[in-house]
């Protein structure tokens, strides 16, 4: 996983909870990297599925709750970091559609070995973006959170409805629906 | 406050690691980045030599290393076009290998080939830097004279008609001679072409063919 995903995480219990909080979970994890991040870098998932774990243990939060959220940190900082990626789009129905082919492509290139979950879109219905996430990393609920804050982004009132559909890609597919 | 500056001196140390690994990870990078530059610059490299080379092929001949047709029209015609904007003289002269066709059915096509090919490399001497010499058909070559009359043209096609005579084979084991005839023809001052200037050269050629061959012949 992006080292960039380790270090914001980092931020947002910081910002979230406190600066003890994290050093606490960084104790308690015995992490490989010890914690020692930084957003070029590659690190182990299983690094990351142990803080969150930590964390929920730690602060009482459900796992999905801090995995929304730091979906939702994440697209600010994407937002603030890579700005050329967000520019010329209006909406979130015009800016989703493209994460698979435009902005995934870009960060393939950028990061050859990243691996990125992947997205199927489908607008054929007026007012509807049904968007199928695939990824063996299993965390729709860090896509749910990218979603939302998207949509928060552009200012939208869209209604999110989740169905976690599993198999060996570990589907979920969102519903967006514009509300009137 | 003993705790806090416990806190920051943990994350002091958290961070010049992680600066560490991201200055490890982009030297690697710089590195990585480099090399491929290099390799970059060698597949641009053979990628420029390939493509002079097809410009090259394309507007060469490729048994005798002449100009083809292709080229020698293009270079001809501005060459014709200076001559008039500047009102220069320009001769064209035409050759053409005598009893070719003799040649080739009786020591087979291989020997023909050597033959255009010695009689191309004996012109090619001859010529001057700012001529151009083409083989404009099977055994038929054209040599185009920048800045020169019916004079200068005459001498140069006579240097020509000697050194092809000159030439020695031995085909089948049989000593060979072969010749060639020439026409020569000078630009007209007014109203004249390329094509016409061409044609009367062609014309002239088949002069020298009637009275002999291996001669030259001039409008």
């Amino acid at each position: 996983m992006k080292g960039l995903v380790f270090t914001e995480f980092m931020d947002m219990v910081d910002q979230a909870f406190s600066v003890e909080v994290c050093e606490n979970l960084i104790d308690m994890s015995n992490l490989p990297s010890k914690g020692v991040y930084t957003s070029v870098g590659t690190y182990n998932f299983s690094e990351m599925e142990t803080l969150v774990s930590n964390l929920s243990k730690l602060t009482g939060t459900a796992i999905s709750d801090l995995l929304k959220s730091l979906g939702e940190h994440l697209f600010g900082r994407f937002l603030a970091v890579f700005p050329d990626f967000f520019s010329g789009f209006g909406s979130s129905f015009e800016f989703l559609p493209r994460v698979q082919s435009y902005v995934h492509l870009e960060v393939c290139k950028l990061y050859p070995d990243a691996e990125l979950p992947a997205f199927s879109c489908d607008s054929s219905v007026p007012g509807r973006l049904l968007m199928t996430y695939r990824s063996t990393r299993n965390i729709p609920d860090l896509a749910e959170g990218l979603i939302r804050a998207c949509i928060s982004h552009f200012g939208e009132s869209i209604a999110v409805t989740r169905e976690d559909i599993g198999g060996p890609m570990s589907e979920t597919r969102f519903v967006l629906s514009r509300r009137n | 406050m003993p705790e806090t500056l416990e806190i920051l001196r943990r994350r002091l140390e958290r961070e010049r690691q992680a600066r560490k690994q991201a200055e490890q990870i982009s030297e690697d990078k710089s590195r990585e980045l480099f090399l491929k530059n290099q390799e970059l610059s060698r597949l641009a490299e053979a990628e420029k030599n390939a493509r002079l080379e097809v410009e090259r092929l394309s507007l060469t001949d490729p048994l005798t290393s002449l100009s083809n047709r292709r080229h020698f029209d293009q270079v001809a015609g501005l060459e014709f076009s200076r001559a008039e904007r500047y009102r220069l003289s320009l001769a064209a002269i035409m050759m053409d290998l005598d009893h070719f066709k003799r040649i080739n059915d009786g020591y087979g096509h291989a020997a023909g080939d050597r033959v255009l090919v010695e009689a191309a490399a004996a012109s090619q001497k001859i010529l001057r830097v700012v001529d151009l010499g083409a083989r404009i058909g099977g055994e038929e070559f054209c040599f185009l004279l920048p800045e020169t009359g019916l004079e200068g043209g005459r001498r140069l096609a006579e240097r020509l008609r000697a050194a092809v005579a000159g030439l020695r084979f031995q085909l089948d084991g049989e000593p060979l001679i072969v010749t060639a005839s020439f026409g020569l023809a000078e630009r007209k001052h007014e109203s004249d072409s390329l094509a016409d200037l061409l044609a009367r050269a062609d014309q002239t050629l088949y002069r020298a063919k009637n009275e002999g061959r291996n001669r030259v012949c001039s409008f």
